[in-house]
């Protein structure tokens, strides 16, 4: 009796030791026996990225995008085993990503915000691919021009983009503007002031804009409006601590401004509750003369809205500042979310990482972008017209006319002062910083990090 | 001392060998009692994973907060650098203003309404007592992300039922946006935790009134004490200690509350809803600054621990005044 309780008791504890075990290695065994057989001589490779079934499934096409790009990586190397972890962004990626590297265990191919790589990068924890794209000068050379610009800090390129994205796209109901008395879209910034003014005692919201996540106003609404008050090299300067700074008389005025159309009412009432998928509605359901968001966004528009109010709708992103007409060229883009692959890899991991990276940016994906609807890296895109979408069209002729892409402070610079800028602008919007107030927190957010 | 003897009485009766040794027994062994050290060996398994769950991560945050970490290997020692900016950092007393009103609303509104709630079901005259019972409990059994999505909807500025109520009802003077506006809005995340653990406290309290024996309640009865009277002092004395713990309960929960605020707000809008523990979320998880993090979790573990055994003196004070 008392030895087969002992063995009992043994055994229950040992069921139990071991059940704490496996919880804590999962991931680790996974990985394993999802290889070929225990094969050894494989390669393997982890990685991280956004390409959910579900996201797949809505037509988003930066997921569709990863995982055509992994499925031929695939049948290409098949000796090397490549791990996936896919989390979307509802379920935390980002905060995913950031535990993971707090503990040092980031996957081998890490998607990430330039926001993230500088001090990902500070930590030694991801590659300089500097060196990586001279030893591969040809693959290099069939990036477009600017495509490394969110992932250059200094002389280090610590990523490779997955697609091209502008931060902000405007875009407007053109029966709405007819009815309100408007025949084109306001060519100044006085001009918008008075078409939301017009738009407003019509009883239309004239900007739909969901900013319960904070990013909107701050990283799509208002490097739109910063960057026709202030030039790129200004940004720069900012950016390299030589000299410029946030509180800079034209950074205050294109603040101030903001400022004034959020008196006038520019966004609708519940802007900070809601995100940009519950305020599309109101753009579709025509209660919204305007709605805005980044580029991406082209695709859902084109699946979501009714084909009467596809019809009506034309591209712009904010119009030019008078006198400072020099400035209209610009427009805020960069590449966002791109892939940096971590310090230490194996050397074969390494080969097999770059393998990765450029198929990643093979021809095929970049037909894939531009038909998708996105924006692709690649200099030279071979695609077929006739399967772009109407809307998509709008969007690259709009896009096309602009010379020059600016970076948005928000995706380059720190998480710190990315941070400061996402509540500062939700708290103007709620009338508890003034303009001045919230350039000099931006600014110290922005010093604070150079003193890291 | 007559009444000890009975329960020994009834103790010896239902275990006739007795389970524990004591003075004047003969000493009897369990089979299934393993020795001392053994037992010492089994109780230190949750021990342990006690110790690793939760002492061992609150050891390391604390020498976290020494340096200047954003995660990964580098880490640069600055002493008590972070908490000296701990105490000038504005957010973070504005937080700590948010969470004391948000935990001040909680006692008031969960176990204040539940206990209200609680003498009024002890009256006679009120049917369905169970029913209500059940159905006021239902909330506290959905998650947290849930009931802030379905209050979401329901405060929403266009099809939000709330405002359809009020405009139905010719009170459009009332309507709000009203997680949007700043003065409101932390009056407005609170609304719906109240509402969904006042059930909770309610089946506390209710168990407690339950335990009241009988005979007690009747011979007041007779003595003339009902309604308001029974309440103030049969019902209130005699679940004194449950409502203590009720009130610590709801106290510490709501000191660490984080979920429902994310999904209704995020601690917006600006940081008007900013509490504790979110904001402690913000500076590790959106900021990276590991360290500052860390040295603020201390403080929220010393600032809570000392306003918890403060009310608990503050209440066994009270308890001996009775």
């Amino acid at each position: 009796m008392r030895k087969r309780t002992q063995i009992l008791s043994v055994v229950l504890a040992a069921a139990m030791v071991g059940g704490m075990l496996a919880g804590c290695s999962g991931t680790e065994k996974d990985a394993k026996e999802s290889g070929a057989g225990g094969d050894s001589s494989k390669t393997t490779l982890t990685i991280m990225h956004m390409g959910t079934d579900e996201a797949i499934k809505n037509g988003d096409i930066e997921s569709i995008m990863m995982d055509k790009a992994v499925d031929n990586f695939k049948s290409k190397y098949p000796d090397v085993e490549l791990v996936e972890e896919i989390v979307s962004q509802e379920a935390g990626y980002e905060t995913k990503l950031k535990t993971l590297a707090a503990a040092n265990e980031l996957p081998d191919l890490i998607m990430a915000l330039p926001s993230m790589m500088g001090s990902f990068y500070e930590n030694g924890q991801i590659q300089d691919l500097t060196p990586v794209l001279e030893a591969n000068q040809e693959w290099a050379d069939t990036f477009a021009d600017g495509m490394f610009g969110d992932y250059t800090f200094g002389d280090h390129i610590l990523g490779v983009p997955r697609c091209s994205i502008v931060n902000h796209v405007i875009y407007y109901n053109k029966d709405i503007f007819a009815k309100c008395g408007m025949d084109s879209f306001p060519a100044n910034e006085q001009e918008f002031k008075e078409a939301v003014k017009t738009l407003k005692e019509n009883g239309y919201i004239p900007l739909a804009t969901g900013n319960k996540g904070k990013y909107a106003i701050a990283s799509q609404v208002m490097p739109g409006i910063l960057m026709k008050f202030n030039s790129n090299e200004w940004y720069e300067d900012v950016k390299n601590y030589n000299g410029a700074s946030f509180e800079d008389e034209s950074s205050v005025e294109a603040i101030t401004y903001l400022k004034e159309l959020m008196d006038l009412g520019l966004f609708n009432e519940d802007v900070n509750s809601l995100d940009p998928v519950q305020v599309r509605q109101m753009y579709y359901d025509g209660k919204a003369a305007m709605y805005i968001e980044g580029s991406w966004s082209v695709s859902n528009l084109i699946n979501e809205a009714s084909q009467e109010i596809l019809d009506n709708t034309e591209i712009t992103v904010f119009p030019p500042v008078k006198g400072k007409e020099e400035l209209k060229g610009q427009i805020v883009g960069g590449q966002g979310w791109g892939i940096s692959l971590r310090e230490g890899l194996a050397d074969d991991q390494q080969e097999a990482a770059v393998n990765f990276l450029k198929e990643m940016s093979a021809p095929e994906i970049q037909t894939l972008l531009i038909e998708g609807g996105s924006l692709a890296t690649a200099k030279e895109v071979d695609y077929d017209e006739s399967k772009l979408d109407p809307l998509f069209v709008k969007f690259l002729d709009m896009y096309n006319s602009y010379d020059k892409i600016v970076g948005c402070p928000e995706v380059q610079l720190s998480t710190a002062y990315m941070d400061a800028s996402y509540v500062g602008y939700q708290e103007m919007s709620i009338g508890s910083l003034t303009p001045e107030e919230l350039a000099a927190k931006l600014q110290e957010a922005h010093e604070s990090a150079k003193k890291q | 001392m007559r009444k000890d003897r009975q329960t020994q009485g009834a103790y010896d009766r239902i275990c006739p060998a007795g389970g524990l040794a004591s003075k004047g027994r003969p000493k009897y062994k369990n089979p299934l009692m393993p020795p001392g050290r053994r037992i010492f060996g089994y109780l230190s398994i949750p021990v342990g994973v006690y110790l690793f769950i939760v002492v061992v991560p609150t050891l390391f945050a604390f020498g976290y907060s020494f340096f200047e970490w954003s995660g990964g290997p580098g880490k640069k020692f600055i002493g008590l650098d972070n908490y000296i900016q701990l105490l000038h950092d504005k957010t973070f007393w504005l937080s700590f203003k948010n969470t004391m009103l948000f935990t001040v609303l909680m006692v008031a509104g969960q176990v204040g309404i539940a206990f209200i709630f609680t003498l009024f079901f002890t009256m006679k005259w009120v049917k369905f007592v169970e029913l209500h019972r059940r159905v006021m409990y239902f909330p506290s059994i959905i998650a947290a992300v849930v009931i802030g999505l379905m209050w979401q909807l329901i405060y929403n500025n266009d099809f939000g039922i709330l405002n359809h109520f009020l405009r139905a009802s010719g009170l459009d003077g009332w309507i709000k946006p009203w997680l949007d506006d700043p003065k409101i809005a932390m009056l407005s995340v609170a609304v719906p935790v109240i509402w969904q653990f006042i059930g909770y406290y309610l089946v506390l309290l209710m168990g407690a009134v339950a335990t009241i024996p009988k005979d007690i309640l009747e011979v007041a009865e007779i003595d003339g004490a009902t309604g308001f009277k029974r309440s103030l002092y049969i019902t209130i004395p005699l679940i004194w200690d449950i409502l203590k713990i009720c009130l610590m309960i709801c106290f510490a929960g709501s000191f660490k509350a984080f979920d429902h605020i994310m999904v209704m707000t995020g601690g917006g809008p600006g940081r008007a809803t900013s509490v504790l523990s979110l904001y402690n979320y913000d500076t590790s998880f959106v900021q990276m600054k590991m360290g500052y993090a860390s040295a603020m979790a201390v403080v929220i573990l010393v600032v809570s621990m000392t306003l918890t055994i403060g009310i608990q003196r503050l209440m066994e004070g009270k308890a001996n005044d009775h």
